[in-house]
């Protein structure tokens, strides 16, 4: 389990290796909650871990954080087994979903109390606390108590907490989940922010595909208790590996595919055939193309690595900054693509009804396992 | 009581609401006075009459009804009786503190334990609640007395050589009497504060590092206790009223305040006295509550 | 009072009979005698046959407590009763609230059948006149455990022996405790009593204190306590906890001092407010037939003032050496008294 090659390797990433999940599953009875994962996740790393609900994702968290103990597989922390390591041990500091604060101490006596576990003096306490606080902008409320505080506030005290003792990882169940629209954009900024600057290894909770995007250096999409795909923000947008993670990000174009086997393996879609990029997976049946990955303009224009084909107008839908086309793939064919252009790019020649030339790259084009 | 009275009379809120506001008043009215009028009048009217017997006295066992302290002077002048109130004000704080003891072991371990089986040994621990006080009493005195089954115990043990008076009618052993007969009332509202102890609490002291021991002195117990006190006064009101048990397992010095209020109905015709006494008794009840409800207050606030 | 829970039993069903047809409406016979008793003083057999005899109808109140008979007696001035029952410590309140009337013995010719003890009990006299007849008697006597005791305690002072400390269990009444520390004291009048003997009857309950493991509060709770083992000896509420204790295994015998015990009468007076006198006289009567006196001993367990037999057939052979009840001087000083000695710890 452990030699096999880890999809954060995969990755690329300039991360140093701090926690390695391997095969890590969790089942209750007969019900499996969780599939065999394998994962590393780099030191300093913000990672995501993004999944609809009952997709695993909390499981992976509480396993992590020590709060549930895994069904098989073991954790590794820089090379040492922490699997069976108590809670209290581990050099993880957790974010409630609910935030968790101690309802009957200040904010100070909140963020201190990790420090005071540790039997830390008590000055150090003092200093580290109002360091911290400092850092999350709540200096003048390290007297209050958490029922005397926003949304927001206990948030940032939540946070405050969890990262006074330095942990190796914090581990966000879903923090920002109670929070209204604009708050938590500022909360994500924030996050990210404070992220960057202590340098620490985050383990971020969500289900909101956006939030996952804009703020990870990597992302986990999981479902049903599998993980679909490990990548950067990038590549889970534009080269999904399943049907799943590729519509799981906005709109995109999902046609039909079929594989020609033989010494040069290809893909044949309703955009014509494809060289494979790298080894096809067994059962590929789709590929995915987003919209905005297409544009106009005549085959004779085409770049090396480029494709063209002439379709049709079908609708056309004006979105502003954008203008969604809708486009069938020649006359008579079945399948029709959804194309977004920069409005200017539209100029004022197409009509409904009339021919347009579609240019992409075939690097934008994914195939995904069934 | 007026939500109710609102969706009731609500079935079509529209209607009603336009074509008789009045009635609905009144009907409310009507149902405010009755669901508070009539308990109060079943309350207060003993009790104001208690109040007001307290204020008389008895001249060759027939009540004389004018008003007079002498009463309340005699209580405060006779030691006995002074003696006795504080004597069982004693004997309550003590019951009341060894149940809050042993009441909240009881509900703590409850407590940890999950699924069915926890709810299921709460029923048990509180099923006694529903069982006759004076057979609780009576079961008690067979466990404790002369041939009872803790000498019974003690002797095939090889402990003692002959059966014991040390457990049967003295002053513990009416402690020990009250104590088990009043932990249910104890361990229900325990089991209630610690319920309300969040889950994701001792998560959080866990994950900050805080041992199982670390977490319950820091967190389980401060946010557990004010409402676990809460339940130890009630505990003493019930043991401040009690005449039945120490007269049961008392034995030479089983003499409660409730008793010297006991003694002076029946034939001694001192009702005057006796209601003097019990309005003593009930102010300090009341007392002990208001002491109750601030501690929950306060609690309640953080 | 004690001795009536157990007779409840004896005669519940005939009350509840009695009860459901003393309750239906009055019919055009005028003549009805309104009584107030305990339940068993007032059973079938007899009222029956005295309905049949004097044609009238007996309508039966039961009342539970001493309390209960003033709260019923006091509210209409004595109107809503003819006869009532009552044990004569009672009598001096009785009479002082001028509830009950003067019984003119001339018109009970079953008076005659009196035992000579119930002939002149000075409780129930005022003013040289009989307010009372009496009907039911018992004692407080002292019950002891045979093995302890081959032969029968002579003296109430075995309840200060230091060969049964822990071993003796009383009764918790103050009257019935004073009064009987009163005889074995040999006072007089242990119905009235001076400073001086208050002093000395509190020193030596007192010491008392010491000897007695517990004061037990009714007739099945002495029982209970004694039939449980490590008891000796027992200031009794009444003769039928000897059977009781029988009962139980435990081998008892009941014996009054030579200081003589507390003896109780319930009597029938007749209500200051009674609408026909005579007939309530004519009940009164016709409950000193000696069958009604024997039916009374052999179905309670109590003595009857009429037949000496039926009460030797029980053993209660010792009416003479009782001293009735009375009122005493002061019930509420009493009370006092006896809480100080049971909130006093013992050394």
């Amino acid at each position: 389990m452990i030699g096999a090659p880890s999809t954060g390797a995969d990755a690329g990433m300039s991360f140093r290796n701090l926690i390695h999940l391997a095969g890590v599953g969790k089942s209750y009875g007969a019900v499996n909650v969780l599939k065999p994962v394998d994962l590393t996740i780099g030191d300093g790393e913000f990672l995501t871990i993004l999944g609809p609900s009952g997709s695993g994702k909390t499981t992976i968290l509480r396993m992590l954080g020590g709060f549930t103990p895994p069904s098989t597989g073991r954790i590794l922390l820089d090379g040492v087994d922490i699997t069976d390591m108590p809670i209290f041990e581990r050099p993880f500091n957790t974010v409630f979903q609910d935030y968790a604060l101690f309802p009957h101490m200040s904010v100070a006596k909140n963020v201190g109390y990790g420090l005071k576990m540790r039997r830390r003096p008590r000055a150090e306490i003092d200093a580290k606390v109002a360091d911290v606080l400092a850092m999350v902008e709540l200096s003048d409320k390290a007297g209050r108590y958490p029922a005397e505080l926003s949304g927001g506030q206990r948030q940032r005290v939540a946070l405050a907490r969890a990262i006074v003792c330095e942990p190796k990882v914090v581990l966000l169940d879903e923090p920002l989940g109670a929070l209204d629209a604009e708050l938590r954009r500022s909360m994500q900024d924030f996050l990210k922010a404070l992220q960057r600057r202590i340098r620490t290894t985050f383990v971020f909770i969500t289900h909101d595909q956006e939030e996952a995007i804009s703020m990870s250096d990597r992302i986990v999409v999981m479902d049903h208790g599998k993980v679909e795909q490990v990548g950067t923000p990038k590549d889970i947008y534009y080269r999904p590996q399943s049907e799943f993670v590729a519509k799981f990000f906005g709109e995109n174009n999902i046609l039909p595919a079929r594989l020609t086997a033989g010494a040069d393996p290809a893909i044949e879609s309703p955009l014509g055939g494809h060289a494979l990029h790298g080894a096809a997976p067994a059962g590929t049946c789709s590929v995915a193309i987003r919209p905005e990955s297409f544009s106009l303009g005549e085959a004779a224009n085409t770049a090396a690595g480029q494709r063209s084909m002439v379709g049709r107008l079908e609708s056309l839908t004006f979105l502003g900054a954008t203008t969604q086309l809708v486009v069938r793939l020649g006359d008579g064919s079945p399948h029709t693509v959804k194309v977004r252009l920069p409005t200017p790019d539209l100029g004022e020649g197409v009509g409904i009804g009339e021919a347009v030339s579609l240019r992409w790259s075939t690097a934008d084009v994914s195939v995904l396992n069934a | 009581m007026t939500d109710l009275s609102l969706a009731a009379s609500g079935a079509d809120p529209a209607i009603a609401g336009a074509r008789a506001p009045h009635r609905r008043w009144l009907r409310r009215t009507a149902l405010r006075l009755a669901v508070y009028g009539v308990p109060a009048l079943l309350i207060l009217v003993p009790l104001a009459t208690f109040l007001v017997y307290s204020f008389w006295t008895t001249v060759d066992g027939r009540v004389v009804q004018s008003f007079t302290l002498a009463n309340y002077v005699d209580f405060l002048a006779k030691p006995v009786y002074r003696g006795v109130f504080t004597g069982t004000l004693w004997l309550a704080s003590i019951v009341a503190t060894t149940s809050l003891i042993f009441g909240y072991i009881i509900a703590y371990l409850v407590w940890r334990l999950e699924g069915r089986l926890r709810y299921f040994l709460l029923l048990l621990s509180v099923i006694p609640l529903a069982m006759n006080y004076i057979v609780k009493i009576y079961a008690m005195r067979n466990i404790l007395g002369y041939n009872g089954s803790l000498n019974w115990l003690l002797v095939h043990a090889g402990l003692i050589e002959a059966p014991s008076k040390l457990f049967i009618f003295n002053q513990t052993a009416v402690m020990i009497t009250m104590a088990v007969i009043y932990l249910p009332y104890a361990i229900l509202p325990i089991f209630l504060s610690l319920e309300r102890v969040s889950p994701s609490l001792l998560a959080a002291s866990a994950d900050l590092g805080g041992r199982p021991g670390q977490t319950f002195r820091n967190v389980v117990l401060p946010l557990s206790l004010p409402g676990s006190i809460v339940g130890a006064l009630f505990v003493m009101v019930l043991a401040l009223g009690d005449y039945l048990t120490p007269q049961m397992v008392g034995g030479n010095q089983g003499f409660t305040f409730g008793r010297a209020i006991w003694s002076q109905f029946g034939m001694a015709f001192n009702w005057p006295f006796g209601a003097a006494l019990a309005v003593v008794l009930l102010l300090s009840v009341v007392l002990i509550i208001l002491v109750a409800a601030a501690i929950s207050r306060h609690a309640r606030v953080k | 009072m004690h001795r009536r829970d157990f007779m409840t039993g004896v005669t519940a069903g005939l009350a509840g009979l009695l009860l459901s047809s003393a309750t239906l409406p009055a019919t055009a016979a005028p003549k009805e005698l309104r009584v107030l008793t305990w339940e068993g003083y007032a059973d079938e057999p007899w009222v029956k046959a005295f309905e049949a005899k004097t044609g009238a109808k007996v309508k039966i109140t039961y009342t539970g407590s001493v309390d209960e008979i003033f709260a019923k007696m006091t509210a209409s001035k004595g109107e809503d009763f003819d006869v009532i029952a009552i044990e004569t410590s009672s009598y001096k309140r009785l009479t002082q609230e001028k509830l009950i009337q003067p019984v003119d013995l001339t018109k009970v010719p079953n008076a005659k059948n009196l035992l000579p003890a119930f002939r002149e009990v000075s409780a129930i006299v005022f003013d040289g006149k009989p307010y009372a007849v009496p009907f039911a008697w018992g004692s407080i006597p002292l019950i002891y455990d045979k093995k302890a005791f081959p032969q029968p305690p002579a003296s109430w002072s075995v309840l200060w022996d230091d060969k049964y400390k822990g071993r003796i269990i009383a009764m918790d009444d103050a009257n019935n405790a004073i009064v009987t520390t009163a005889l074995l004291l040999g006072y007089k009048d242990p119905f009235n009593l001076t400073d001086a003997q208050f002093a000395e009857i509190k020193a030596k309950l007192l010491d008392q204190k010491r000897y007695v493991s517990t004061y037990y509060a009714g007739f099945d709770d002495g029982v209970s306590i004694f039939a449980q083992g490590g008891v000796d000896l027992m200031m009794s509420m009444g003769e039928p906890q000897a059977p009781m204790l029988q009962k139980k295994g435990v081998d008892v015998g009941l014996t009054i001092p030579k200081e003589g015990a507390i003896g109780w009468i319930d009597c029938w007076a007749i209500s200051a407010g009674a609408r026909d006198p005579a007939l309530a006289l004519a009940f009164i009567d016709f409950m000193l037939e000696k069958q009604v006196g024997t039916y009374i001993s052999e179905k309670t367990g109590y003595g009857n003032t009429t037949n000496a037999d039926a009460n030797a057939a029980i053993g209660l052979t010792y009416a003479d050496k009782l001293v009735f009840l009375q009122a005493p001087e002061n019930f509420a000083r009493r009370i006092d008294l006896w809480n100080e000695i049971k909130a006093t710890p013992v050394e």
